[in-house]
């Protein structure tokens, strides 16, 4: 590599010209931004409720919630595919081939990944605080929302980050997932390789860095108008 | 207000032993209740039944006429208008002190005015008024503990329930914290059940006293009833310093000792016909004189504005004593005690 052949000649054609760019940073952003939400709103309720409950059934579902987490994307994938691709029963929708099955299939991945922080912040909880809550004469939701939830949004923050980054940059289960349309940013990646255009991968891989160092900043604007401890790298 | 009444109750964790059973109660409107006894013997568990944390297994409770509890349903804890004062505290660190204490009045929707003037009020009432904006985290222990009683002060409710409040707190502001419980106690009105393990606290503050051990009810009797008549060995033993002697008491003798029973009952080798008893003494009966039953100064620890001694008599048998000098470890004496009680 010399100066002569310095340029910015890849990252304008993976800008510019390449289409398939713009969907899958929209794709791989939605997804992630659809599974970090929705699996901090499972999380939240499912951490409760493991914590509280210390039965075999919540053992059980425990370990249900972490098995695929253990498993390889590609085997998800595959289940993914052997149970979607018949169109749903009553409802008649197939959902193979189109974004939800992805989206379905990284709510299965990451639950665990989600669910962790979440659990140990309410394990560490002192129970003191929501009986004194409950003495107070607040109902769960109103429990939830003015004590638990407060105590328990640095992990929270963590937990949605944490998820939110995996799933950008995820690989193994949309590989089988994708078809045209939904690519993510993973399976862009790494078709442009696969077809001999590294120098585009290299340059959508180094615009993916940026885009996750801009949202960092970002967040870091917005740290004084959320709760305390939200954002893991301020305390 | 109304009295809190538990009949027959009983809770079972499923552990092999019941953690409180067949267990009868009655807290007075307006009483100190103070439920004592060593750590293990199911007065948390009592108390979190009250609050409705736990549901009896067996048994029900009453607030007057109102069933809280029996062992088919169980009114949430959020529905007893009761309070309660957490060893932890229990403050919610993301609240300042005012929002804190006023979570349980925000909680039940009341206005904006009414709202800051109890808040102001009930500060006011621990002293703490100048620290409406802080966090709990910038409070001392006592502090801390105060902020709790006031977020009970607010609402007015039937039952305060405290556990162990004073366990996390040094000697002084124990002393301080009575204070401010009895106080408390006083200003409101409300019925307070205190659950310690801790006789001279329990002692201080209630105007009933509730033994308990291995999760029964041993006894429950005024303070100084418990003390001068404590019933049964285990209630004797943990009350007071006492120590328990046993000896021969002819048939019918009152419970009330005096030296001379006692004596007698010590001195002569028992005969076969006299039962032997258990009597309890306590040490500031104890006199060391120059006359008396034979005894040795076993040990002898300074507490300050006494020592207090361990005496062997010729039988065996230990006695607790006072002495306001340095006694001789191992040294021979005499005593005489001017007062015991049949357990």
């Amino acid at each position: 590599m010399t100066f002569e052949t310095l340029s910015f000649h890849a990252f304008e054609e993976v800008l510019l010209r390449q289409v398939v760019t713009r969907t899958a940073f929209a794709n791989s952003v939605f997804l992630a931004a659809v599974t970090a939400g929705g699996l901090l709103c499972l999380s939240v309720l499912a951490g409760y409720v493991l914590t509280r409950r210390r039965d075999a059934a919540a053992r059980l579902v425990a370990s249900l919630i972490e098995i695929p987490y253990a498993l390889p994307g590609i085997i998800i994938a595959v289940a993914f595919i052997l149970v979607f691709a018949a169109p749903l029963p009553v409802i008649n929708v197939t959902l193979y081939g189109t974004i939800w099955i992805i989206l379905l299939a990284y709510f299965a991945s990451f639950f665990a990944v989600s669910l962790k922080p979440v659990v140990s912040a309410y394990r560490q909880l002192d129970p003191g605080l929501e009986e004194a809550a409950r003495l107070a004469g607040a109902s769960f939701l109103r429990r939830l929302i003015d004590v638990l939830l407060p105590l328990v949004a640095p992990a929270a923050g963590a937990s949605v980050i944490l998820v939110f980054l995996i799933a950008c940059n995820e690989l193994t289960v949309s590989a089988l997932l994708w078809s045209a349309g939904t690519q993510t940013l993973g399976v862009v990646i790494y078709n442009l390789d696969d077809s001999g255009s590294s120098d585009l991968a290299s340059a959508l891989s180094v615009l993916v860095v940026v885009m996750v160092v801009v949202m960092m900043l970002l967040l870091e604007l917005m740290a004084k108008y959320l709760p305390r401890g939200v954002v893991p790298w301020r305390s | 207000m109304a009295k809190l009444i538990l009949n027959n109750v009983s809770k079972d964790f499923g552990t092999g032993r019941p953690a409180v059973s067949g267990l009868s109660l009655e807290v007075r409107e307006g009483g100190f209740l103070a439920l004592l006894g060593p750590s293990g013997c199911g007065k948390t568990t009592v108390l979190r039944m009250i609050a409705g944390f736990e549901a009896p297994s067996d048994g029900a409770i009453y607030l007057g006429e109102r069933l809280l509890a029996d062992s088919e349903k169980s009114l949430p804890p959020e529905r007893r208008n009761m309070a309660m004062v957490f060893q932890s505290y229990a403050l919610w660190p993301h609240m300042t002190v005012a929002e804190n204490v006023g979570y349980p009045l925000k909680v039940r929707g009341v206005s904006k005015d009414i709202h800051r003037a109890r808040i102001g009020e009930a500060l006011d009432t621990v002293r703490l008024a100048d620290y409406a904006d802080r966090r709990p985290a910038d409070l001392s222990g006592g502090q801390r503990q105060r902020v709790a009683l006031a977020r009970c002060l607010v609402t007015q409710p039937d039952v305060v329930l405290l556990d162990e409040p004073l366990a996390n707190l040094d000697r002084h502001l124990r002393q301080e914290m009575e204070e401010t419980f009895r106080d408390f106690h006083r200003r409101s009105g409300a019925t307070m059940v205190y659950v310690t393990h801790d006789q001279s606290e329990a002692m201080a503050l209630a105007t009933d006293i509730a033994v308990m051990s291995h999760g029964k009810l041993l006894q429950v009797a005024p303070p100084e009833e418990i003390y001068a008549r404590p019933e049964g060995r285990l209630v004797g033993g943990l009350i007071g310093r006492g120590a328990i002697l046993s000896l021969a008491l002819p048939d019918g003798a009152p419970r009330k000792i005096d030296w001379q029973a006692l004596r007698e009952g010590l001195d002569k080798p028992s005969p076969a016909d006299r039962p032997m008893a258990d009597v309890l003494v306590r040490p500031e009966d104890v006199h060391l004189s120059g006359e008396g039953l034979a005894a040795r100064i076993r040990a002898s620890l300074y507490e300050g504005e006494r020592y207090s001694l361990t005496l062997e008599l010729d039988d065996g048998q230990t006695l607790r004593a006072f002495s306001r000098h340095r006694p001789q470890i191992d040294e021979p004496t005499r005593v005489t005690i001017t007062g015991a009680w049949r357990l």
